[in-house]
């Protein structure tokens, strides 16, 4: 199948009064058409840049796209105008964000929230954009949509709410939805129901999906691809198997343990990764895990890796997946 | 990969040093005070306004000792006469020096803005410390009693207190903290209320914080930061009080002066041409409000912490 | 929504009630008797006057009679004048103040939402600064020095416009930039943070996200939300007009209401200074009444709540 999206050695760095914070430092991946993928990682991995880096909604200010590209369609996003960018958000790419509760205008109907979009880019009148309105309510599985769509963001439940936020940003049947962090705010009953309705949309209207979180469980129910993603560079890519069951790298296997599972021994405590993330004012020239990895070795703290293929999709970027580490296992065990 | 690197198996091997200190965090934490008092430094416009409140103050105290005058003294030979080498801001219309009047002025000027901002300031505490401390019902009684008071409009109530009181510094001070307490009681209760709520209050606790180190690093640098800036915008407001009060003939009785006075007295003077006597007190008190005001935004931006960056 | 009238329109009684309290026995409180300056006023004559303004009769009953009268809209008659009373007082001055209370709000409310705006749109760029530095000179140059130097200058020395008195809209020019001043700067100040607070806000990403052009997001998300925290703050502007327009009415002749109030203070005319105060707090309470009102059909979210903020 045709990439719908390819990121390519995207670059970005904020200027801030300390510095500049250097957020994401070579991504690459790409996007197949009706994919759903997963972007995964710790807070300030760089993961929410990346996505809003597609959108182009960085603040100019501050956010410098350093270098690399971003292919939509094979046409580079990066170097669009912001009025040609207009064009592209939520009418090709939609996106939601993590809460809902802050997500929708306090002010404005529910309904006129998900007609703009419409109004704007299909040109529809207000009382067809209305009737699409009330059809999108319908869809994400809103009762009553023809009221719902009088009412304000307030009278709304959390879960209803993402439930609008979807529909503002499904409006025009944009052929990517990018979703960033669309669970974390709300209740877990409440996440399966919206990861639900993600999953039946994608296949109703065949969009492909970005899903941005922290949470792998969300990633295993919804993606076909994920993405780890570790102080701004992809550090592991691969199926949701490869990546749960055959992770080549510490940073993804530490993730995987620190999860708590229901069939684990209670007594036995949680297995965290200890320590925090490199400062991204100064990254590190090394492996930027080498400070928290147990597995470390000479080479690491001065030489960082690169993504290697493991096989086939799978790819890791480690020095332990390297024919000498091996070799070197291999003689220690003997 | 890079293929610059030479590899070795050596390179292969585990590295086993205890200095990796995954803990380490890579800025040294900065305490609330030294980032705030950095982040004013940063702010010109709030460093200006401190040097022009430090240079008012420090000329306030010396200031009506510099050339000699009085400021009640008056000489009716020397009426009406602009800046010279003896009398640097000129004479007024009773011949009496401005440089000392100015100063003299700008000490009862200061004097009436500092003393409305403490009373206001130990007023507001101790009831709205007191209601948001007790809660309930009689925080919803006080409460509703300081709204009630502060929709009576401030200036109207300061001009009958001082029409029955009659003129005169201490009337004008508390004529100024009996209606001018409640914004800064308000404040207080609501961040009393919202200490008491406070999440990280009670994780503190749990961590096993002393109710010394709670109150250090978390109640202090939380409340003082919207205390502290309403205090520096009371000055202003007192100042530009009592100037209005004095320009509609409540303020402090002659022979003192303030600077809400001397501009009151000037304006016949203006009318006939003596630009200078009006100019003077004009523009202290603008030079006044101008310095505390900025210093209260940019403190206000320097307490903020959710700036922090 | 009922109840919520319902509980603001109570409260507002309240408060003027409290106010009329507070003055009515603030004026009573004065030493003296008002009639006492007269001098040689024979017996009769004397205990006539105190006859015909019900100064005879014990205060409580006195106050009494003026609740009363007041429930008919009748403030009194005036101590200076047997033919002129209070009632007629307002009758004149009243219209001249409301517009001229207007007309300034008109301007601040322009001047000080555009400047708000612009600042915040161009944060920390050079239209920010302008702004702002224009907002401060505001709020520190006192209206009656502003209106001291536009008179000096744009009357009598370049004639452009003329003053004193209150006949054609030229009159009206001088007078409302004067008093609209200083709440321009303050409303710029308040819609510029309010602005960049909204426009760090989740929705106006996602507004940004559904392609909506920035003029767009600016006008239709943006300001409608930023304008809700000035919306609240209308009252005290108003009040401060008010205030503010004692000083501005007597510096530029204008007839009106605050300058009768300022020359009832003069005159020691109790009646006028009483009316004209309950007057003046009546009118503010109204007006910050119907703010509150207005406030919860702007911010859909007060329905619901039924009061809360």
């Amino acid at each position: 199948m045709e990439n719908i999206l390819e990121v390519k050695d995207l670059h970005v760095s904020f200027q801030t009064y300390g510095g500049e914070v250097k957020a994401v430092r070579g991504v690459n991946f790409d996007l197949k058409k009706g994919e759903a993928i997963g972007i995964v990682g710790e807070s300030g991995c760089g993961k929410s840049v990346t996505a809003q880096s597609i959108m182009q909604l960085l603040p100019t200010s501050v956010a410098r796209y350093k270098s690399g590209s971003i292919l939509f369609e094979g046409q580079n996003l990066l170097a669009k105008t912001e009025r040609q960018m207009q064009d592209i958000r939520g009418n090709e790419i939609g996106m939601i964000f993590q809460d809902p509760m802050t997500s929708l205008n306090p002010t404005m109907k529910i309904g006129d929230q998900i007609m703009e979009g419409l109004m704007k880019h299909q040109k529809l009148s207000r009382s067809d954009a209305h009737k699409r309105a009330v059809r999108m309510m319908e869809l994400v599985a809103v009762n009553q949509p023809e009221k719902r769509v009088n009412q304000y963001p307030h009278e709304f439940s959390g879960g209803m709410r993402q439930r609008a936020m979807i529909a503002v940003a499904l409006a025009c049947h944009p052929k990517i939805l990018i979703a960033d962090e669309p669970t974390t705010a709300l209740d877990v009953t409440v996440q399966a129901q919206i990861l639900e309705l993600m999953k039946d949309l994608q296949n109703k209207l065949d969009t492909s999906i970005i899903l941005i979180t922290h949470d792998l469980g969300v990633v295993a129910e919804m993606v076909n691809r994920v993405i780890v993603m570790y102080a701004g560079q992809v550090v592991e890519t691969g199926t949701v198997d490869d990546i749960f069951y055959h992770s080549k790298h510490p940073y993804t296997k530490g993730l995987l343990k620190s999860i708590p599972r229901l069939d684990m021994d209670r007594s036995r405590p949680l297995d965290p990764i200890f320590g925090t993330p490199p400062d991204l004012f100064t990254p590190p020239e090394g492996c930027p895990f080498f400070a928290r990895c147990n597995s470390a070795m000479q080479i690491c703290k001065n030489h960082n890796p690169l993504l290697e293929t493991v096989n086939g999709q799978h790819q890791a970027a480690c020095w332990m997946n390297h024919p000498m580490s091996q070799a070197a296992a291999a003689k220690e065990s003997k | 990969m890079d293929p610059k690197i030479k590899l070795s198996p050596e390179l292969f091997q585990p590295y086993y040093d205890n200095d990796k200190d995954a803990e380490k965090i890579s800025r040294p934490s900065i305490s609330y005070w030294v980032d705030a008092w950095r982040r004013l430094k940063q702010n010109k416009l709030a460093m200006i306004g401190l040097v022009i409140i430090a240079i008012l103050l420090i000329l306030a105290i010396i200031g009506p000792y510099l050339n000699g005058f009085t400021y009640y003294e008056q000489d009716f030979s020397k009426k009406n006469l602009p800046p010279n080498m003896e009398h640097w801001f000129g004479t007024d219309s009773a011949g009496r020096d401005l440089f000392t009047r100015a100063w003299y002025g700008a000490r009862i000027s200061l004097f009436i803005g500092i003393m409305a901002a403490t009373f206001d300031f130990i007023m507001g505490i101790i009831y709205g410390g007191f209601s948001g401390l007790k809660g309930g019902r009689i925080d919803t009684f006080m409460m509703r009693v300081a709204e009630i008071l502060y929709s009576v409009p401030y200036l109207l109530m300061v001009i009958l207190l001082m029409v029955v009181f009659g003129a005169g510094l201490w009337t004008m001070i508390l004529a100024m903290t009996i209606t001018g307490w409640i914004p800064m009681a308000r404040l207080v209760r609501g961040q009393v209320l919202q200490l008491k709520e406070q999440e990280y209050v009670q994780a503190a606790h749990t961590m096993g914080a002393g109710s010394w180190w709670i109150l250090k690093k978390h109640l202090i640098p939380n409340t003082m930061g919207p205390i502290l800036v309403n205090i520096t915008l009371t000055v202003p407001t007192a100042i530009f009080a009592e100037a209005t009060l004095s320009f509609l003939g409540l303020g402090i009785p002659a022979p003192m002066a303030s600077w809400g006075t001397m501009t009151s007295d000037a304006l016949a003077a203006f009318l006939i041409g003596n630009v200078y006597q009006l100019f003077i007190p004009a523009f202290l008190i603008s030079l006044t409000m101008f310095g505390f005001n900025v210093l209260g935004d940019g403190l206000r931006d320097a307490l903020d912490p959710r700036l922090r960056k | 929504m009922l109840k919520y009238i319902g509980k603001r329109l109570v409260l507002a009684i309240l408060t003027l009630w409290v106010v009329i309290t507070v003055t009515f026995f603030l004026m009573h409180a004065i030493p003296g008797n008002p009639f006492a300056k007269e001098g040689t006023m024979p017996q009769g004559v004397y205990e006539n006057l105190q006859r015909y303004y019900n100064l005879d009769k014990p205060l409580h009953v006195q106050y009494v009679m003026y609740l009363k009268a007041l429930m008919r809209l009748d403030f009194g008659p005036s101590l200076k004048s047997s033919v002129i009373t209070v009632n007629d007082y307002i009758k004149n001055g009243f219209p001249v103040s409301l517009h001229l209370g207007l007309q300034a709000l008109a301007i601040a409310l322009t001047f000080g939402l555009i400047l708000g705006v612009i600042a915040a749109l161009n944060h920390n760029k050079w239209p920010d600064y302008v702004s702002m530095i224009v907002a401060i000179v505001g709020i520190s140059v006192p209206s009656f020095i502003l209106a001291t130097v536009l008179i000096n200058f744009v009357a009598v020395e370049w004639k452009l416009l003329p003053v004193a008195t209150w006949k054609t809209w030229k009159h009206t020019v001088l007078p409302s930039i004067s008093l609209a001043m200083m709440p321009t700067a303050y409303i710029a100040r308040l819609m510029r943070s309010s602005m960049l607070e909204v426009l760090g806000q989740d929705y106006i990403k996602t507004a940004k996200a559904k392609g909506l052009s920035q003029s767009v997001i600016v006008i239709k998300h943006a300001i409608r939300n930023a304008i809700l925290p000035v919306v609240t703050v209308m009252g005290i502007v108003t009040a401060n007009l008010v205030t503010g327009s004692f000083v501005i009415e007597r510096i530029f002749g204008i007839p009106g209401m605050g300058e009768m109030f300022v020359k009832g203070i003069f005159n020691r005319d109790y009646p006028v200074i009483l009316g004209s105060a309950v007057f003046y707090s009546g009118i503010l309470i109204f007006l910050i009444f119907i703010v509150d009102i207005s406030y919860s059909f702007i911010d859909p979210r007060i329905k619901l709540t039924g009061g809360g903020k």
